[in-house]
């Protein structure tokens, strides 16, 4: 089952690098990646070993595979991205494709908190800060010239999770995963994790505080 | 359901993407961006191990979220940085911000 | 601030004395200077004495006298009358004084043939099985030692405040002549090597300060480090020896090495080697060929120094030293012969040096260091009695010799005798007394020398082979060309130079006195070889009695005769040759110099030594301390210290770049820390 996995994972990687090297919009993106994906779809199904392990997918899976694929995609978009506006669209389709992964796992509440912080403020305010700096207006390169470091470091840092990921003996069952009550979590907040609850409020608090104080203009 | 090994796999090519799009790109809000997406998967990390491993607790959900309100304090003050530097030096480029170098 | 001492007064101009004035008065001070030390003495003796006797062991007071004195000149000097030179010559009277009480009680101590040997001193130092102990030991080889330095110690002083009057630094003179007499007075009577050896590098530093006395003059100061120099250069080698002796005994204790060593407790390769290191400081100390060329430089110092220290006393530590530890001589096989050998040609080369020198100082420097030579041959055949006997009648002639010469230079102002002549006619007391030392030191009957040269000559001939007696009696006629040669230039022929004749004067009686003294000593000296003198002493035997190898029955001294006479019949025909060739203006001599010009140059030159050892220094020391500077400036200097820290410059000034103040860079090095700490993980931990 990994391979499928890698071969979705193939197609995203292929449809970022489109991005890379033209730097076009949305659209004449993500065609070609679905079309690609629909193909691969085609040949699995066509194939051996998805016939044989059919019987054995679940529908989630499925789902997990696509889902995991457009976040892979958006992530690629973010960082391989030549438009900054583009970017910030493409980081709104990986925070929505988490929170589909969210869902998958069983753990919607999340996944609408994920939604609802995430994609209704942290991206707004992306897209405030980039108007206000104007960051489209010169066009110019947006990859820095330490770019094959990074590029050699990220590999790394995969390289190095990935095996630990296959590595590893997961105390616990790997396979299948409950869902968790939200009651669960609503008596955990106020009960166990009462503090950290206050000092978070408290974090956010001095966040506005100090977001004010920094970017207000001094009145001469 | 979803073998745990392809979840984290998952969360381990997306921060993968982070951390390059952290040290490569020159914009300081894109740098922000790709910070988020680190973030988002190891968000991702921790449901799945909540799910999968201790379903009987809520730890993991409650650090996500915990997670969540971080970085979004985080983003709203890193932002109010840039748009400071952006204000002083006319530009928000990480790479021409070096008045401490040697 | 000012001390509740007498201040100095300003010099008075003393009028001309009439000789009577002179001679009443210095009785008169003479007595009144005798009664006070001989009260101090007194009070002395009534703290130290019990029942009316001087315990002989005791004799470390005589030294306590002269180091006192030391002290007393070097704090006060300045604000004594006469700067205090009285105290030295008080304290060298007690300690001559203290010394009759001694010898009387020495000798009152034979008993069964033999002599009581007294010791005495502390532990000074314990550390473990280590210990240094000041301690005293006296026989009779350092009571005829004691006996030297205290006479010619007095007498240099007495002739010091008529030599040295109106000299800057006088009174400093003096402080140094009293701490020169105390630390050979301490040397003498040490009983171990260690204290020997602190007292012997004491007079080799006095012996530098009072050679470079005239220290304004650049040739005094370089003649008073090539004398410490070269006399250290066989100190580390003394050390060497007593270090090498302690470790197979130890000990540092003489009497108890000896004992080692006779009893065969040291294996003879080991014995071997450790006397010949202790033998090296005596080569230095006592002039011996190679290290002699001090001496000769050593005439730059004020003459009663020379006097003191380069003829009488100093130069004589070497041979005291071979003859308190001659029983090890005579057990390590073959170093008595290395002692005769070298002495043998010590004197045979500086008497030739001796016959061509135009310094008169100089002629008697190397007369000195060719009877050095003699005395350490005869320590060489085995004879100790004549070796000691030698010392004494050679300090006093010598001595003697010294203080004729500082009065002719007193009265001339030129040490070179080519500039002298006819001296005889303005000077006759001079003249007299260097005469009667000339002779004494040629050996002529019946002067002291004769004894005492005759004796050695015995020595050689009972225990050694003919061909160093051959030698030394070559070198008997030798020392009476070079005596007579000196006496006939400088005070008899014409006067070579009017202008210094016309102020030749004799010298004053504090100066004459003293030479009357030696010559009297000169003269006398020699007859307490034999049993008379010494029973009227109080003990049986004369001077071979007295002076006895080691656990030996004493010799009787024998006189020789046919020996005695044939040595006699050279040294006249010495003085017959001298006056032959140095008739007149010299022509024969300078007609034979002529003659073979390159034996002459050869002698002239003091057969190279000096410019050897120069050369040894310029390539030697120079060569190795170009090679050490290069070291020191190229891999030090500029690869060390210069390298490092252009290491380090260039290290920063590389490395500084990666300090780009960019944020990029540095999320990229935390980044890179990251992965790198997580394979690290991975290989250690590694499921």
């Amino acid at each position: 089952m990994e391979a499928l996995f890698g071969v979705f994972a193939v197609l995203a990687f292929l449809a970022a690098l489109r991005l890379v090297f033209a730097g076009a919009s949305l659209v004449t993106t993500l065609t070609p990646a679905a079309v690609l994906l629909l193909a691969g779809l085609i040949l699995l199904i066509l194939s051996h070993e998805f016939v044989n392990a059919l019987p054995a997918l679940h529908a989630s899976q499925v789902v997990f595979y696509i889902v995991g694929a457009l976040a892979i995609t958006g992530g690629m978009g973010v960082v391989f991205s030549r438009d900054i506006v583009h970017a910030a669209l493409y980081l709104i389709m990986t925070l929505l494709m988490t929170a589909g992964v969210f869902v998958l796992l069983a753990a919607e509440f999340l996944a609408l908190v994920q939604i609802l912080l995430y994609g209704g403020a942290v991206v707004i305010l992306l897209v405030f800060a980039l108007m206000l700096t104007r960051a489209n207006i010169p066009r110019q390169r947006l990859t820095g010239a330490q770019w094959p470091f990074g590029l050699v470091v990220g590999a790394g840092v995969g390289t190095a999770l990935l095996i630990m990921a296959e590595k590893t003996i997961w105390p616990g069952n790997a396979t299948s995963g409950q869902a968790i009550d939200i009651t669960r979590i609503g008596v955990a907040l106020f009960d166990s994790y009462a503090i950290p609850f206050e000092i978070a409020s408290l974090v956010l608090l001095v966040s506005l505080i100090g977001a004010i104080v920094i970017a207000r203009t001094e009145e001469r | 359901m979803i073998p745990l090994d392809q979840v984290v796999g998952l969360s381990a090519l997306l921060f993968a993407l982070g951390v390059y799009g952290v040290l490569s790109r020159r914009n300081a809000i894109l740098v922000l961006m790709a910070v988020e997406l680190m973030l988002n998967a190891v968000n991702i990390n921790f449901i799945a191990f909540a799910t999968y491993l201790a379903p009987d607790r809520a730890t993991g959900l409650i650090f996500a979220i915990f997670i969540i309100v971080v970085a979004a304090a985080e983003v709203g003050l890193g932002l109010a940085i840039i748009l400071r530097i952006y204000r002083n030096e006319r530009t928000a480029n990480v790479d021409e911000v070096d008045q401490l170098k040697w | 601030m000012l001390l509740p001492l007498p201040m100095p007064r300003a010099a008075r101009r003393y009028q001309r004395l009439h000789p009577t004035a002179w001679a009443w008065w210095s009785a008169l001070a003479g007595t009144i200077a005798i009664g006070v030390f001989v009260a101090i003495v007194a009070v002395i003796f009534a703290i130290l004495d019990i029942n009316g006797h001087f315990d002989p062991g005791n004799a470390w007071i005589m030294p306590v006298f002269t180091g006192v004195a030391f002290i007393l000149l070097v704090l006060f000097r300045n604000f004594l009358p006469r700067k205090g030179d009285f105290i030295s010559i008080f304290a060298i009277a007690g300690a001559l004084t203290i010394f009759f009480f001694v010898l009387h009680d020495f000798v009152g101590g034979y008993a069964n043939g033999a002599f009581t040997v007294y010791r005495s001193g502390f532990d000074w130092l314990n550390v473990g099985d280590f210990t240094l102990r000041i301690g005293f030991y006296v026989d009779q080889i350092a009571i005829v030692m004691l006996f030297v330095v205290c006479v010619v110690a007095f007498m240099v002083n007495v002739y010091s405040t008529g030599y040295m009057k109106g000299e800057p630094r006088y009174g400093w003179f003096f402080a140094m002549l009293s701490l020169f007499a105390t630390a050979m007075m301490t040397l003498v009577l040490a009983d171990n090597f260690l204290l020997m050896y602190v007292c012997w590098e004491l007079v080799g530093f006095c012996s530098f300060i009072l050679i470079g006395f005239y220290y304004e003059r650049r040739s005094a100061i370089e003649a008073a480090k090539k004398a410490f120099i070269t006399t250290r250069a066989g100190d580390v080698g003394f050390l060497i020896g007593i270090i090498l002796f302690w470790r197979a005994t130890g000990t540092f204790d003489i009497q108890t090495i000896i004992n080692a060593a006779v009893t065969h407790k040291i294996s003879d390769a080991y014995l071997i080697t450790a006397t010949l290191f202790l033998y090296l400081g005596a080569v230095g100390k006592s002039a011996q060929v190679p290290l002699h060329v001090w001496l000769p430089d050593a005439m730059e110092g004020p003459t009663p120094v020379s006097a003191l220290i380069h003829a009488a006393t100093m130069v004589v530590a070497g041979v005291y030293l071979v003859a308190r530890t001659l029983p090890i001589f005579e057990a390590a096989p073959g170093c008595a012969t290395v002692v005769l050998v070298v002495g043998v040609i010590t004197a045979l080369m500086a008497a030739i040096i001796a016959i061509v020198q135009t310094d008169l100082k100089k002629v008697i420097a190397y007369s000195t260091i060719s009877n050095l030579g003699f005395m350490m041959a005869a320590l060489g055949a085995g004879t100790v009695t004549g070796a000691m006997f030698h010392l004494m009648t050679h300090a006093f002639f010598k001595a003697l010799l010294f203080l004729g010469a500082g009065s002719v230079i007193h009265a001339t102002g030129t040490q070179e005798m080519g500039e002298m002549g006819g001296l005889g006619r303005k000077m006759p007391w001079t003249a007299l007394t260097f005469i009667i030392a000339g002779v004494a030191n040629a050996g002529i009957f019946p002067l002291a020398g004769f004894w005492s040269k005759d004796e050695v000559l015995k020595g050689v001939l009972d225990h050694q082979n003919a061909t160093y007696l051959i030698l030394l009696l070559a070198w008997v006629f030798i020392s009476g060309v070079y005596t007579m040669r000196m006496i006939k230039l400088t005070f008899f022929g014409r006067p070579r130079d009017a202008h210094i004749y016309e102020h030749a004067h004799e010298s004053p009686p504090n100066m004459l006195l003293p030479l009357f003294v030696l010559a009297i000593l000169s003269v006398v000296a020699g007859f307490v070889a034999f049993e008379g003198v010494g029973q009227a002493l109080g003990f049986p035997g004369g001077f071979g009695r007295f002076v006895t190898p080691y656990g030996e029955a004493g010799e009787v001294l024998q006189v020789v005769y046919p020996l005695a006479w044939g040595a006699t019949a050279l040294a006249l025909l010495g003085f017959v040759v001298a006056l032959y060739y140095w008739a007149g203006v010299g022509e024969r001599a300078a007609a034979v110099a002529r003659a073979l010009p390159d034996l002459y140059d050869l002698v002239r030159n003091k057969f190279y030594f000096d410019d050897l050892y120069q050369a040894l220094v310029n390539y030697g020391t120079l060569g190795v301390g170009r090679v050490v500077a290069w070291f020191d400036r190229q891999v030090v200097n500029d690869t060390g210290v210069d390298g490092t820290a252009g290491l380090t410059g260039f290290t920063g000034y590389e490395l500084k770049l990666t300090e780009t103040g960019k944020i990029p860079t540095y999320a990229l090095y935390i980044a890179l820390g990251v992965v790198v700490l997580a394979f690290v993980a991975f290989s250690v931990y590694g499921k």
